[in-house]
């Protein structure tokens, strides 16, 4: 159902720009004060279209510790590596995140099991995704 | 949209929204464009935008036939155990009332009900004078849908029960998407087929109307439509998308109607906008 509205075309252009720069601007606007926290990440957030899409967002991960030494960014579900860093006591790391689900993340000395600090890359969605019924005829 | 964006431009659309070939693909639509997977459950929602189009083609009076403009889209859909309302943009007709009554992985079977928009009138143009105002027609029939990986296809076959233009309408659809990182296709071509009852009463023209209007006479025969359409979906925020269409659709068979002013074998438009999802 659409309605035109040629005459508000100047109003209603301005309108889409604000609208699109606000989103632009807001996927920005998180948590990059490094110096507040320990482990900060930019965007949190990746928003995919359908529940159970692989969500993509290039994420840049700062993180700050009080001792210089040798650590590590993991990837905590997978265990996976994403960088390590050797004797300094802050880091930064832009990387490309694909998952379809929330992924947390944590700084870790090198070789070491303990946390010393997580963040979670919250994937979230417009559509959500059910599953129809297995095969059935009805009648009300 | 899957419909020709011209629709939004020009007064043809009260034809051409009885005529699309879309008009009876509300599940497709919004399923290629929602890249749902597989035969889900349907999505209830309620969508809100605002785009502008750029669009081209036949229209019942000549200065209407190109342009540019803006508009709001208003679109919904609900699902209650088996029963669905749909609303909007997603059919081009205003308001499809069904019911789900078969239901598998990969094929689904639904009765549905759908309310066409009205045809000319006077209040169309001047030209329209002394002419009968076309009725809406309510198009009762049924629809099977099928789902292989993400490929659809949707054929239906309604007849209006309302007695209005006692038309037949057949449609078969076929449309797939594709996801590039979190930008979402689709495409979809379809081909529409309407008797000639259907296309008498919406484009034909009697003696009698002839000599009141001055419009030449016009008997509507049976015609077959392609459409097609392209789109990208982009999911800005969890409330908020972005969509863009690219659609062509031709006129064979219908433009020869002696209510046009202007005539083109094809319909194309583009389209973009932003929408929120509730």
């Amino acid at each position: 159902m659409k309605l035109t509205y040629q005459k508000y075309l100047p109003i209603l252009s301005f309108s889409l720009c604000v609208t699109v720069c606000l989103f632009t601007g807001s996927t920005h606007a998180q948590g990059n004060n490094v110096k507040d926290s320990e482990l900060v990440g930019i965007p949190l957030r990746c928003v995919a279209l359908r529940q159970g899409q692989v969500c993509y967002q290039e994420v840049i991960i700062k993180w700050h510790q009080a001792e210089m030494g040798n650590y590590c960014l993991v990837e905590l579900s997978s265990l996976n590596n994403i960088k390590c860093w050797s004797q300094v006591n802050t880091g930064e790391v832009n990387f490309d995140f694909q998952s379809d689900t929330s992924l947390t993340y944590g700084i870790r000395k090198k070789d070491e099991q303990i946390n010393l600090s997580t963040i979670t890359i919250t994937v979230s969605w417009v559509f959500q995704s059910s599953k129809r019924p297995k095969a059935s005829w009805k009648l009300f | 949209m899957l419909y020709s964006p011209i629709t939004k431009l020009s007064l043809v659309a009260i034809v051409l929204v009885a005529f699309s070939s879309f008009t009876h693909s509300a599940d497709i639509a919004h399923t290629l464009r929602a890249n749902t997977q597989d035969n889900n459950d349907p999505d209830n929602f309620i969508e809100i935008g605002l785009g502008a189009s750029l669009g081209i083609g036949s229209s019942l009076i000549d200065e209407k036939a190109k342009g540019l403009g803006l508009f709001i889209n208003l679109s919904s859909s609900y699902n209650w155990n088996g029963f669905f309302i749909d609303l909007g943009s997603e059919t081009a007709e205003p308001l499809v009332i069904g019911y789900n009554l078969h239901n598998s992985d990969k094929w689904s079977f639904d009765l549905v009900l759908g309310t066409t928009e009205g045809g000319v009138s006077e209040d169309t143009d001047d030209r329209f004078i002394g002419i009968m105002k076309r009725q809406s027609s309510t198009m009762v029939g049924a629809r099977l849908t099928g789902y292989f990986g993400k490929n659809i296809l949707q054929v239906s076959l309604k007849r209006d029960v309302r007695g209005i233009s006692d038309g037949t309408v057949a449609t078969a659809l076929l449309g797939r998407n594709w996801q590039y990182r979190n930008w979402n296709f689709h495409g979809l071509i379809g081909l529409n087929i309407s008797d000639s009852k259907f296309n008498d009463y919406y484009l034909g023209v009697s003696e009698e109307e002839s000599v009141v209007t001055g419009i030449e006479s016009y008997d509507g025969k049976a015609s077959i439509h392609f459409s097609s359409s392209v789109g990208v979906t982009y999911p800005l925020s969890e409330n908020w998308i972005y969509r863009a269409d690219i659609s062509v659709s031709s006129n064979f068979g219908q433009n020869d109607s002696t209510l046009f002013e202007k005539r083109r074998n094809f319909d194309s438009g583009i389209s973009t906008s932003i929408n929120y999802v509730f």
